[in-house]
This record gives C-alpha cells, structure tokens and sequence, in this order.
C-alpha cells in the first residue's frame, strides 16, 4: 500500500523530532530553507533533500577530490602540490574559536549519512508514487 | 514498505552517522565555514581547470602552501595565497578569494572617502599582478558568485547589481574584448569589459539566463 498524505505528515514530525534531538541547531535552518508544498508527500521529500544538502555543505566527503583536482591544475612555487584548502576566520570567529582557520580536512565526512538519505528519499518517492 | 520501516530507518541513520558526532563537532565548524564555502572550493576547481586546460596558463600557488578561502570578505591582503595566472613563465594575472572590489558609482564619483555601499564583494576574482587593496572596477578580468542554494529572483537581483557596479552595458550591436582568449568568453556587452560568472548547485539557474546575455552575466549550474 502506497504512503498516504497522513503517513508523510506522520514522517514530517518525526523526521522534525530526529533533529531536535540529534542536532537541534539544525532545525531551524532546515525549516526555512525547505520549499513549502501542500502536498505533504512532495513537503517531505523536499524537507529531507534539504537536510541532505544541508549535511553535505558540513562534511569533508567531497574534499579530497576538490583538492586532487586542485592540484591537477595548481602547484606550488617549487612544483609541490597544494597542500590543502581551509577557511580563514574572520576576527570576531577568531576570539570565539581560539584559532585562526579551519581546514576542510577537520570537518567530519557525512557520505554515508547522505547516502543513507538519498536511498530513503528514494524509497519515499517509490512509495508515495511522486514523480522523480 | 512502510511508514513505520521509513521511520526506522530514518531513526537508524541519524543515531548511527549523527548520534555523537554532531553533537561533539558541532561547536567546532562556525556556520560561516560550513554555509557554501566547500562550494567556492569545488567551483574553485572547476576555474582553475578552464584556465589550464582552455586558456593554457600555467597555474602557482604564491604566498603559502595552502589555499585559503575566507569567512568573511576584505580587500586584497598581499600576505595572504594568491593563485598566480603565468604566460611564458610571466605572472600576468592573480586570482583571489573573497575579495571586494571598488564600484563603478564610486570611481566615477572620483570621492575622497569610501563609504560601505562603495564595494562589493565576489567570491573568486582575477586582477592583474601584483593588485592589493579594493581593486576598481575597471581592473577586473573576471568574477565569480558561487551560490550552493536553490536560485531564486532575489540572487538574479543582487548579481544585476553586481554587474551594475562593474561596467556599462556596451549599445546593441558593440561587445567589448575580454581578456581571455575562449573561456569564459571572448568578448561581452559591457564596458570595462570584465566576464562574470554565476556557479548554482539548482538547475534553475537556467532559466535567469535571458537578462544575463543581455549584461553579459554567464549563469553555469555546476552540481557538487
């Protein structure tokens, strides 16, 4: 039996009550940044590819092949390879985090969370017959 | 398959890839970090790429041995890397991260002081060697917004103004040559002649393409 509208309104809540419990800051973000739809089938899918490029901004699984490809195209000024890519702080982040950058290397690598969502969002589609 | 299996498994991955992980790295990565900048570096690599492989500089890393993006814009500052464009062993051009530019109001206003609406910022600019401070207008071969969101009206907007600030729209049927021998354009409608280019993760971006040919803004939807 395919998803209903009130098994996806279900899911909404619950996927709502996983971010608040497992990393409540994300919440917010999530909210405002998902494209609101009346169908709550659509909403749903919308909520969790959100959460899905939210995650993929905070992880380090795409970083090694950005700097390969750097490095493909760039090298230092002795023909070494670039050694990495990070993030200067801006002075206000400076006092907060005591340091004055962070490289790409130290975030966390969330690909196999994303790919866990991406297999579910897809399940989701199947079963609420949506559209691809 | 179920909602009660859909929401097993949901549980399943945020307390398996999630559960402690967030919580104990979370205070680590400000939101600035993490909100589109592994973005600017993947369309970072793209550029570098078209400057290899279409335009044939041959590309150096100055000033340090890592690239380093920034959280928050500024003027040119020489300490810090720079990606040096070379020709025949020559550095012609720089390419820069997070770098403000000076508006085309202000030069043309030739004013003394600089208030905050006088620059503006873009995330990966080329300027001419050796460029320090708020480059002008005029200055500028090429600059590139990177946008990791959905595009939406208020983006064409902003990038309307951006190119506003950098040149004149050059009459109907005059193009100005750009700096670039094929990418990302030979010439463009606008005078300084820079390009300006907008990398989106949303394939929507197409569909504002119509007055970007008119100014000269190139609209590229680039997945990461």
């Amino acid at each position: 039996m395919p998803l209903s509208r009130q098994d996806c309104v279900e899911l909404v809540r619950q996927v709502e009550g996983l971010l608040r419990e497992y990393d409540p800051g994300s919440l917010e973000p999530v909210l405002e940044s998902t494209e609101h739809y009346n169908d709550p089938r659509r909403y749903l899918v919308e909520m969790l590819r959100t959460i899905r490029h939210l995650y993929a901004e905070r992880s380090s699984g795409m970083y090694g092949s950005i700097l390969d490809t750097v490095n493909r195209f760039v090298r230092l000024e002795d023909g070494s390879p670039v050694r990495g890519i990070s993030v200067t702080l801006s002075p206000a982040e400076r006092e907060i985090y005591e340091r004055e950058e962070i490289s790409f290397a130290e975030m966390p690598d969330r690909s196999e969370f994303l790919e866990a969502l991406e297999r579910i969002i897809a399940d989701i589609i199947h079963e609420s017959e949506l559209p691809q | 398959m179920t909602r009660n299996q859909i929401h097993r498994q949901l549980q399943e991955a945020f307390r398996r890839y999630l559960g402690v992980s967030t919580r104990a790295t979370q205070g680590l990565v400000p939101q600035s970090v993490s909100a589109g900048k592994l973005y600017e570096a993947h369309v970072l690599s793209r550029v570098v790429e078209h400057l290899v492989d279409d335009e044939g500089y041959v590309l150096t890393l100055a000033g340090g041995t890592k690239l380093q993006l920034k959280s928050s814009p500024g003027p040119i500052n020489r300490a810090y890397p720079r990606i040096e464009l070379r020709r025949s062993g020559i550095c012609v051009a720089e390419l820069w991260t997070d770098v403000e530019f000076m508006a085309l109001s202000y030069c043309r206003r030739q004013a003394l002081t600089v208030t905050k609406g006088d620059y503006h910022e873009l995330d990966i600019l080329i300027v001419p060697s050796g460029a320090a401070g708020r480059p002008q207008c005029d200055a500028i071969w090429l600059g590139v917004e990177c946008k990791n969101t959905g595009y939406e009206k208020v983006l064409l907007k902003e990038i309307l103004g951006i190119r506003r600030e950098l040149s004149f729209v050059t009459p109907p049927d005059r193009q100005e040559r750009t700096q670039f021998r094929y990418w990302p354009r030979t010439t463009v409608p606008a005078t300084p002649a820079s390009c300006l280019l907008v990398y989106s993760t949303d394939a929507s971006v197409a569909e504002y393409a119509a007055p970007g040919n008119m100014f000269g803004i190139d609209f590229i939807h680039e997945p990461m």
